[in-house]
């Protein structure tokens, strides 16, 4: 075993459920799953109240909560989406669009993301996870 | 209306006994409390561990053959039977409790037993448009615009707060919101809660209606 070794394996995809490590748990903790495992949703879903969403199957179309809102994308969850917004956004799965999070997104080790990232205030990506787009946080120094 | 919810609990009574001869007859209303109470939006998995006894009642010609022989502690609803009253139920199985059961959980939908049968659920303020094919029971208390297509044997519950404007394919359905189009319920259950609005067309086997819901639609009995 040398350290070549090691390092692919660190690279290779986690499928491991790590948990949030920036974003509370209390921003999920009453999150429904709104898409199980299993499920395929075609559309734009929209709220204008607070809530907490899980996808956890396959989704395409549109996601946005107008009104603070996060969404939580499950391992093993696909979504094919325009747009995907909420104030706090963590993804685990596979996300092919643009995600745009006014307050807070997480990238999880296993997530796949090819589209443009857009978040207002705070980003963290675990090891393991792998982006395809750009990436635009909030510019100059403030925070 | 106070007689409803001192039924209510003789209902439950009633239940909970016919369940121990008849277990599919009186599940899949029983199995609908947990959904309409679940409203909480809490549903962490799909699974559903109630799987294969909360199916309906065709599997079960055992028991009850002779529908209108009502236990004497059998509460009224002023339900309508649509199986009893063309005399065509499918299902033996169909008895007075049932419906009476139909009418009570429709109204007073008791939170015992909340947690026996997983579902997932889509919650108040959330509005989709488009296409939806669950592979579980679920519970709409947003509302959804499209087609709505539930995998064999689930369960579909529309709370007082959701609406569904489009297709509606499930086995049972529970409607106390509000129904527009058509709502395929072929071989399964239908039922209206006295807060229920339904335009469009529904098919059914076993229909219940509770007084107050707001019906208007085409009917067609699809065994």
């Amino acid at each position: 075993m040398n350290n070549t070794v090691s390092i692919a394996t660190a690279s290779a995809p986690a499928t491991v459920g790590a948990a949030m490590r920036m974003i509370k748990p209390a921003s999920f903790a009453d999150a429904t799953t709104v898409v199980p495992k299993g499920a395929k949703l075609d559309g734009a879903m929209t709220a204008d109240t607070d809530l907490a969403l899980r996808f956890e199957g396959t989704f395409k179309g549109k996601v946005v909560l107008n009104e603070k809102g996060a969404i939580h994308v499950g391992e093993g969850a696909v979504i094919e989406v325009e747009a995907l917004q909420a104030d706090v956004i963590y993804i685990q799965g596979t996300v092919k669009g643009n995600v745009h999070a006014r307050k807070s997104l997480e990238i999880g080790a296993g997530a796949r993301i090819k589209g443009d990232i857009r978040y207002d205030e705070h980003f963290d990506v675990h090891n393991g996870a792998r982006i395809n787009g750009s990436i635009n946080g909030p510019e100059g120094d403030a925070n | 209306m106070s007689n409803f919810d001192t039924n209510a609990s003789a209902v439950l009574a009633t239940e909970e006994r016919s369940n121990f001869v008849n277990p599919p007859s009186a599940t899949w209303l029983r199995n609908m409390a947990p959904i309409a109470s679940a409203a909480a939006d809490n549903a962490g998995s799909a699974q559903t561990t109630d799987a294969a006894p909360g199916e309906p009642a065709p599997l079960s010609p055992v028991v009850a053959s002779t529908p209108f022989a009502a236990p004497t502690d059998a509460p009224r609803t002023l339900s309508l039977h649509a199986g009893a009253v063309s005399g065509l139920a499918p299902s033996p199985a169909t008895t007075h409790s049932d419906t009476a059961l139909s009418g009570a959980l429709v109204k007073t939908a008791p939170a015992a037993a909340a947690a026996d049968r997983a579902i997932c659920s889509f919650p108040h303020g959330l509005s989709f448009e488009g296409t939806a094919e669950f592979p579980c029971d679920i519970s709409v208390n947003g509302s959804i615009k499209g087609s709505v297509i539930l995998k064999e044997q689930s369960q579909l519950v529309i709370s007082e707060t959701g609406a569904i404007d489009g297709t509606i394919r499930a086995r049972n359905v529970l409607v106390q919101g509000s129904v527009k189009g058509e709502l395929d319920a072929s071989g399964g259950t239908v039922a209206f809660g006295e807060a229920a609005t339904c335009t469009g067309s529904i098919k059914y086997a076993r229909m219940s209606m509770a007084e107050g819901a707001e019906v208007e639609a085409t009917m067609k009995k699809v065994a």
